[in-house]
């Protein structure tokens, strides 16, 4: 294979790996692509059939009308900086691919799409990147090391590139190349991981669509939260440390509404104040349990909403957000919404119920009927009534209302009409089905109507555990809502009226599925929401493992000794042993260091001593002596027949045997003798 | 507290280490060897570029904090990584001997023949150049190697040109190379010393050369044969003589073949005086090289010639091996201090 079929080759993988890399900027249409794409087909046509280059003074005129399409695209049309490049980048790649001569064009096309990688890697944060760039580690390998020997061959034997023999770049080459690919994408990784996170994100830019979600806003409308029932897009992850299998059935708490108007709920717009942090930096609510903590890492796609969700009840939060707010009905918010991922972790209770500790005043706003006919409330009030009949307390009477609901009215997405002049009227009373938004209003009004603050909260269920990463994966069919009711002496406390089909989601998926989400959540999680917490983390985790270590060695070097012996003596021990093991180490190293020196002048011992011998008689070897000549000058017979041994040695490439050896010792004898 | 052990432990290893590592070696006093760096190492254009990719890289992670960003910058940073690694094996164990030929003259090329071996047993050596360690007054061409096998040895023959006369000592040689990626230059020493003297050159003289450094003082015949030009007698002719030596004339008179014998022409004793007073250094090595042309010449025709010089001579001898001992002679004079005038003379007789 000659060295510019081989060139060829190289370089339409890596402008492949390019044009892959760019696809994943989000901001480039598929028109553009599928027109670059087949302008980049038509150019290995031409490059290999008929080799057409253009003029070089059409290819400047295109150039500078690419550079102009681009400030026009960046200053007036898309107006965003990485989509704009984009395309700036992809029209440069397709213009060199038509004009590719020297090593230089090669080299100014392998540039491009490097920089092709850098605004994918800039603008996406997909798992695809990884693998385009692993083959972009492994092409550009393979090309610079090809590049580099065409050229030491032109720059340094004057010879041109056909004479590159052929079995340099055969199949052990490529091999070598993955072999060296696969080094340096451990040592990338290791990198990664090591590298200081020092990003200041002044110029972060929105990596990934923000998702649009239902019920977490100051209202929503019945209906709203059928409407994404069977949307499985992904909301968030939860991973849940230390379980392989889910501890507890958990509801993610988002926003509370307490307003009813017969079409949907609403709240005021409250002020917020800021959550406070604990001394380790925590976010804390201010609850006092000393009961078991569950941990849940969620990571939440970004939303069109700044609230932020927990298990209730929530003990502490911490995440990469330097703020967060809370609102009367105990919501959580982040200053605004994420334009990206973000991670977060939460501590709530294992067990508790639910219980939420809010303080008892203004709860009138709890007990607001809607505003329907007396009829109709009275209809509403004598059934819950009927149904509570028999408890006597406020959490049983609730407890009553939520079996009744669950156990007499069925879960559909797709409710029928009934009689009924309201949606309420139309559930309780005629159709007896509906989905969550029904089951929850029915209770927190029938609630209400016998004197129990109650209100509408909106979240997510804990949708699909996935067993090959143990966490949770949340899905927009997982939204839910449910009830919080005010129990004197316990708080808010949650009852979820759905019966539990409804909380069977229908999208399940497939072990595959399973498989590739959790790579994609590793991704997210390892790679795309690596920060210095997570850095910090590791560093303790390493400290605490070397304090172990530490202690362990004490112990070793310290048993034995009597016990009353005193701390400050193990630590000097240690300290020696330490310092010991550290000399050691580095004379090893200077010996072998020295070893490989004394390799470089190879002039042997004794001829070294008899030079020496004659110095001290005064007989210094000038600098324009051969040996043979300063042997001759010395006048000693034995000198010249040690000068002949040698040489011998020095330039006949053998070596001393057990008669030379004798006869060197003796020849220095007989020379220091002479001297003396 | 007891810091005894802790201070005395160590000291026995520190003493051998400053001993192993400062102490005297051997013979001449040297620099500790430990100071020498063991390669040299220098970014190439390209890797000039590279870095300021990397740095650019590097500031646009920073800004963002994308750690994709980040996951390229570790890239490039692994790829200096790899491509010390990859480096140091090619440049590694590998061994080169020169063989230069016997006559060296000052400003003739000659060809040398230089073997280069990859002694390691595992791994090849690829894309390096060979080069003659600098010295002054040698040029010396380099070698290019595109892959040396495992334990493999190739043999390359270089063109070597000396511009000083007289020993000259080849200290070693440098293996460059940019291999893998071309973004450093990696250089390593390797000494392999050899001496050799250079003579000094020769050159076609035209007559008028050699007759203006004729001393004044003319050519004389000796009694005795030779191959001059007066006519020393006649003997009997036999089946080896040339047939261009009968004197036919005598040969008539005696009915059988005579020829004819030839004195000894004083002229082919020369003797040449070379006076090596101080001068330009231009000046002086042309004298130098005129006395070397003037022996080749006259030993050339088969005159026995000497050299005088104010530092030493060379006696009268005739022959191939006479010329090497003059130009050997010629290779290690220089120039004395004093009133006379730097010149080159041949005194015939």
């Amino acid at each position: 294979m000659s060295f510019s079929t081989y060139a060829t080759i190289i370089t339409y993988i890596i402008t492949g790996v390019g044009f892959t890399a760019i696809c994943l900027v989000e901001e480039l249409s598929l028109s553009f692509l599928a027109v670059t794409g087949i302008l980049t087909g038509l150019s290995l046509v031409v490059n290999t059939v008929r080799r057409i280059r253009l003029p070089r003074t059409l290819r400047n005129i295109l150039a500078l009308a690419i550079f102009a399409l681009f400030l026009a695209d960046y200053l007036f049309i898309s107006r965003t900086l990485i989509g704009s490049a984009s395309v700036f980048l992809t029209l440069l790649v397709v213009l060199k691919l038509y004009d590719m001569k020297t090593t230089r064009d090669y080299v100014i096309l392998y540039s491009l799409a490097f920089f092709q990688l850098v605004a994918a890697a800039a603008s996406t944060v997909s798992p695809a990147f990884f693998a385009v760039f692993s083959i972009f580690v492994i092409s550009a390998i393979w090309a610079m090391v090809v590049f580099n020997i065409k050229r030491d061959v032109e720059e340094w034997s004057g010879r041109k590139e056909e004479t590159i023999p052929a079995g340099i770049f055969g199949p052990k080459f490529v091999l070598s190349t993955l072999l060296i690919t696969l080094v340096s994408i451990l040592i990338t990784l290791a990198l990664f991981f090591m590298i200081p996170r020092i990003g200041i994100g002044v110029f972060k830019s929105k990596t990934l669509d923000t998702l649009r979600v239902t019920g977490f806003s100051e209202r929503f409308e019945f209906g709203s939260i059928g409407s994404v029932k069977l949307d499985p897009t992904v909301v968030m992850r939860v991973h849940i440390p230390g379980y392989d299998a889910p501890p507890k059935s958990f509801y993610f708490r988002g926003n509370t509404l307490y307003r009813y108007d017969g079409s949907g709920w609403s709240r005021e717009k409250e002020r917020r104040s800021p959550v406070e942090r604990g001394p380790d930096g925590r976010f804390v609510s201010g609850i006092r349990k000393e009961d078991r903590l569950i941990e849940q890492r969620i990571m939440l796609e970004p939303l069109d909403t700044s609230i932020i969700f927990a298990d209730a009840p929530w003990i502490s939060i911490s995440g990469r957000f330097s703020r967060l707010w809370t609102d009367p009905s105990g919501a959580l918010h982040l200053d605004s919404p994420p334009y990206s991922r973000i991670e977060y972790t939460v501590w709530s209770l294992a067990e508790g119920d639910g219980q939420l500790e809010v303080d008892k005043r203004g709860l009138t706003p709890y007990l607001q009927l809607p505003p329907e006919t007396v009829e109709d409330t009275e209809r509403i009030k004598a059934l819950a009534l009927s149904v509570t009949k028999g408890a006597d307390s406020a959490h049983g009477k609730a407890m009553a209302i939520e079996g009744y609901l669950r156990a007499n009215y069925r879960y559909t997405l797709k409710p029928r009409q009934g009689r009924g002049r309201t949606p309420l009227e139309d559930f309780l009373f005629y159709t007896k089905e509906g989905y969550c938004e029904q089951f929850a209003t029915s209770m927190a009004i029938l609630l209400r109507t016998i004197g129990i603050p109650s209100r509408i909260v909106t979240g997510y269920l804990q949708g699909e555990w996935n067993r090959f990463g143990n966490y949770f994966i949340v899905r927009q069919q997982d939204s839910h809502s449910w009830v919080e009711a005010y129990i004197d002496g316990t708080g808010w406390t949650r009852f979820d009226p759905t019966p539990n089909t409804g909380i069977v989601a229908p999208f399940r998926a497939s072990s595959i599925s399973l498989y590739i989400d959790t790579l994609r959540w590793k991704w997210s999680r390892y790679i795309i929401n690596y920060s210095l917490y997570d850095q910090i983390r590791i560093a303790r985790t390493a400290e605490l493992k070397s304090v172990g270590l530490r202690t362990w060695l004490r112990n070793v070097l310290t048993r034995g000794s009597s016990s009353g012996r005193e701390g400050g003596k193990s630590s000097v021990t240690l300290t020696a042993a330490t310092l010991i093991v550290f000399i050691a180490a580095l004379a090893v190293l200077v010996i072998l260091l020295k070893r490989r020196h004394s390799n470089r002048i190879r002039t042997p011992g004794f001829y070294m001593e008899m030079l020496r011998i004659l110095s001290k008689k005064g007989l210094e070897r000038k600098d324009f002596e051969t040996p043979m000549e300063f042997a001759a000058r010395s006048g000693l017979p034995e000198a010249v027949r040690l000068t002949e041994v040698f040489q011998r040695i020095r330039y006949g490439g053998t070596t001393l045997d057990r008669s030379d050896m004798d006869e060197v010792k003796r020849l220095l004898e007989a020379i220091k003798k002479c001297s003396d | 507290m007891n810091l005894r052990p802790t201070i005395s432990a160590p000291l026995p290893w520190l003493t051998f280490l400053t001993g192993k590592t400062f102490g005297k070696s051997n013979g001449r006093r040297r620099r500790p060897s430990i100071l020498y760096p063991l390669r040299k190492l220098k970014f190439t254009k390209e890797g000039k570029r590279f870095i300021a990719v990397l740095f650019l890289i590097g500031l646009a992670a920073i800004n963002t904090g994308n750690n994709l960003l980040y996951l390229v910058l570790a890239m490039l940073l692994s790829l200096i990584i790899i491509s010390g690694l990859m480096s140091e094996p090619t440049l590694r164990k590998l061994k080169t001997t020169r063989r230069l030929p016997a006559d060296i003259h000052k400003d003739v090329p000659v060809p040398a023949r230089l073997v280069i071996e990859n002694k390691k047993r595992h791994l090849s050596s690829y894309s390096f150049k060979v080069e003659e360690l600098p010295i002054p007054g040698v040029e010396a061409q380099p070698v290019y190697v595109v892959k040396l096998d495992k334990s493999a040895k190739t043999n390359r023959t270089v063109r070597y040109t000396f511009r000083k006369r007289g020993p000259v000592k080849l200290d070693g040689f440098t293996f460059k190379t940019r291999f893998p990626f071309g973004m450093f230059l990696k250089v390593k020493t390797r000494r392999v010393g050899d001496e050799v003297l250079v003579l000094p050159r020769t050159r076609p003289l035209s007559p008028e050369e050699v007759d203006e450094c004729m001393h004044p003082c003319g050519t004389s015949s000796l009694h005795a044969r030779g191959n001059g030009t007066q006519i020393f007698g006649l003997r009997d002719y036999t089946t080896n003589d040339d047939a261009r030596y009968i004197h036919w004339k005598a040969s008539a008179r005696t009915l059988g073949l005579l020829r004819k014998e030839f004195e000894r022409d004083a002229a082919s004793n020369v003797t040449i005086v070379l006076d090596n007073f101080r001068d330009e250094p231009l000046r002086f090595e042309e004298a130098v090289e005129k006395a070397a042309s003037l022996a080749s010449h006259y030993i050339d025709r088969g005159y026995r010639v000497a050299l005088k010089t104010l530092t030493g001579e060379v006696p009268l001898a005739s022959g191939r091996s006479q010329l090497a001992r003059i130009l050997r002679f010629l290779a290690y004079v220089e120039p004395v201090d004093g009133d006379g005038r730097l010149s080159v003379r041949t005194l015939a007789g």
